[in-house]
């Protein structure tokens, strides 16, 4: 563009001869300004855009400018700020301080700070969270132009989001909880009446036991034919079963509710005694013993015994009937625990009934040569799972029977539900 | 002094009772036994109230105490002899359908002499009352009896 510059010589009637003067091209620095129009335009929209808070001010606690965006975050009027009533110090909760401290001194020794949390004090009290940085101005590094982003949508999004996994977390605990409890309270109700079926049975199968026995004595056996004879020994006899079925179920009973205390155990010792004990049982028996030394454990020792009898008493039963009876007893380890087993050579069991082998009043054999209540097993079940243990069994029909159970090295009380 | 050497049956079961008399005879253990069927009874009994209010002054030799019984039950008996300074030396021997781990400690807390589960089968019960009878009716020495009732009868 040309700018004249120019005097005009006029004709004595006023009408214009000629012009002197210059012309100035001004296409440069026309040029530059309308850039730096367009540049401060540039500027001032993202400075109104309004998307994020922006301000003008110093390290100290003035702000000489911010634009709406920040206005509106922290609350305050245009008013305000043109009154010099806003004041970054003001509006910042003391706790933030020491962090604006820290943000400044990186910003004067780098010239900007790593954008950092924190949170501003609103006009109305309220507090609003932000994320900031800034840069100092060079060359005094006092003034400052921030940047500042409200984070209150983020951060309830945030806590929302917390405030529903605890509130969920919470009802799937309250529900367990409550599961639990109902758990609790059937499975001891289902205790407590089966204690108490047992124990008030108890009273009528021994008056029933005591006078047939009476009646007995006072019969004449000789008056009485041999099918009288038979009855009354029938009902002696299915009485007695009934008590041992009863006290059997009231010992199941007792132990899923008595207390345990752990203590090493001597497994070899505790097999000697438990066969001390058996010894009316293997009167008359020819049986092969096999049995390894065994480490010690942590158990219950009445308990453990109460395992070990059961199972060497079903050895020496289920083996009666063999020519040669072998029972062996022994130990393997396994990564967490350790595993005792008692093999017998006896009648075994069909592979196919395992599952039932320890469920309580379940018996794989109606043969009246081997008697019993269909207690033992589950209750070995009952103590080795409180243990924190498991139970297993291998056996095939006629070729005997391996009960096996595994107690945790480390072991720990576990309480039934 | 025969009559002091009585035994006294706490039990409310008939049955029970023809049973234990039935198993004491034919040991034969001759002792007097005064049979009555709560802990009420019993109470009024030993300290002579009631209808026991006539009766001969001595107490028993020893208490057989069934734990389950109508109106005040065995373990409340248990603790009313055992804090009573006149009843308390008497021998008791509880007598239970169970060996349940509670009612054994609380029996022994409360200071019973002995706690005895009734077996069902009838020789072993015959056998248990047996032992009873011979251990604290002749092998055992009772408390020496103090006569200090005001209803004796001088």
């Amino acid at each position: 563009m040309q700018v004249p510059k120019g005097v005009p010589i006029l004709e004595p009637d006023g009408s214009i001869r000629e012009w002197v003067g210059t012309v100035n091209d001004v296409h440069d620095r026309k040029q530059a300004e309308a850039d730096l129009r367009e540049n401060q335009a540039r500027l001032n929209s993202f400075v109104e855009a309004d998307l994020i808070g922006i301000l003008f001010g110093d390290i100290y606690r003035q702000i000489f400018y911010a634009n709406d965006k920040f206005l509106n975050i922290v609350g305050y009027s245009r008013a305000d700020l043109e009154a010099g009533r806003l004041d970054w110090v003001n509006i910042t909760p003391p706790e933030y301080l020491p962090l604006d401290k820290l943000g400044i001194s990186e910003a004067q020794s780098r010239g900007a700070c790593t954008p950092y949390e924190k949170e501003y004090i609103r006009k109305d009290g309220s507090r609003v969270p932000v994320l900031l940085g800034y840069r100092l101005l060079e060359p005094e590094r006092e003034q400052s132009v921030v940047f500042i982003l409200d984070l209150s949508a983020q951060k309830q999004a945030e806590a929302a989001l917390l405030a529903n996994e605890a509130q969920f977390r919470q009802d799937l605990e309250l529900r367990v909880q409550e599961r639990t409890v109902q758990l609790e309270a059937a499975n001891r109700e289902l205790e407590s009446f089966s204690y108490s079926v047992s124990h008030d049975l108890r009273a009528p199968l021994r008056h029933i036991a005591g006078f047939v026995e009476l009646l007995q004595k006072r019969l004449d056996p000789a008056q009485l034919d041999d099918t009288s004879q038979r009855y009354l020994s029938i009902i002696a006899e299915t009485t007695r079963q009934a008590g041992t079925l009863i006290d059997d179920l009231l010992a199941f009973s007792r132990m899923a509710r008595s207390e345990m205390r752990l203590i090493p155990i001597e497994m070899n010792l505790l097999v000697q005694e438990v066969l001390r004990e058996l010894e009316p049982d293997l009167a008359g028996r020819q049986i092969d013993w096999k049995i390894e030394p065994l480490p010690s454990i942590q158990a219950d020792p009445s308990m453990l015994r109460l395992v070990l009898r059961n199972l060497l008493e079903n050895a020496v039963k289920y083996t009666r009937l063999q020519p040669s009876s072998q029972i062996s007893i022994g130990s393997f380890e396994q990564e967490q625990s350790v595993v005792f087993f008692v093999k017998d050579n006896g009648i075994g069991f069909n592979m196919q009934y395992v599952h039932k082998i320890f469920g309580i009043f379940q018996r794989l054999h109606s043969d009246p040569n081997y008697e019993g209540t269909g207690i033992g097993l589950a209750n070995v079940q009952r103590i080795i799972h409180r243990h924190g243990g498991s139970v297993w069994a291998e056996g095939a029909v006629n070729e005997g029977a391996t009960l096996f159970f595994a107690l945790p090295k480390r072991a720990e009380v576990i309480e039934v539900i | 002094m025969i009559d002091l050497k009585r035994i006294l049956l706490v039990e409310d079961s008939r049955n029970d009772v023809e049973l234990i008399l039935n198993a004491l005879s034919e040991n034969a253990i001759a002792n007097e036994v005064v049979v009555v069927r709560d802990g009420e009874e019993a109470l009024d009994y030993l300290r002579r109230r009631g209808m026991f209010r006539l009766r001969l002054e001595g107490n028993p030799i020893a208490i057989l105490l069934d734990l389950k019984l109508p109106k005040i039950d065995g373990v409340e008996v248990l603790a009313m002899l055992k804090s009573d300074p006149q009843l308390r030396m008497i021998p008791v021997i509880v007598l239970s359908s169970s060996q349940e781990e509670p009612d054994l400690v609380r029996c022994y807390e409360l200071g019973t002499n002995a706690y005895v589960v009734k077996p069902i089968d009838f020789g072993q019960f015959v056998e248990v009352i047996r032992q009873i009878g011979l251990f604290w009716a002749v092998v055992n020495q009772p408390p020496p009896e103090v006569y200090q009732s005001p209803h004796g009868v001088s």
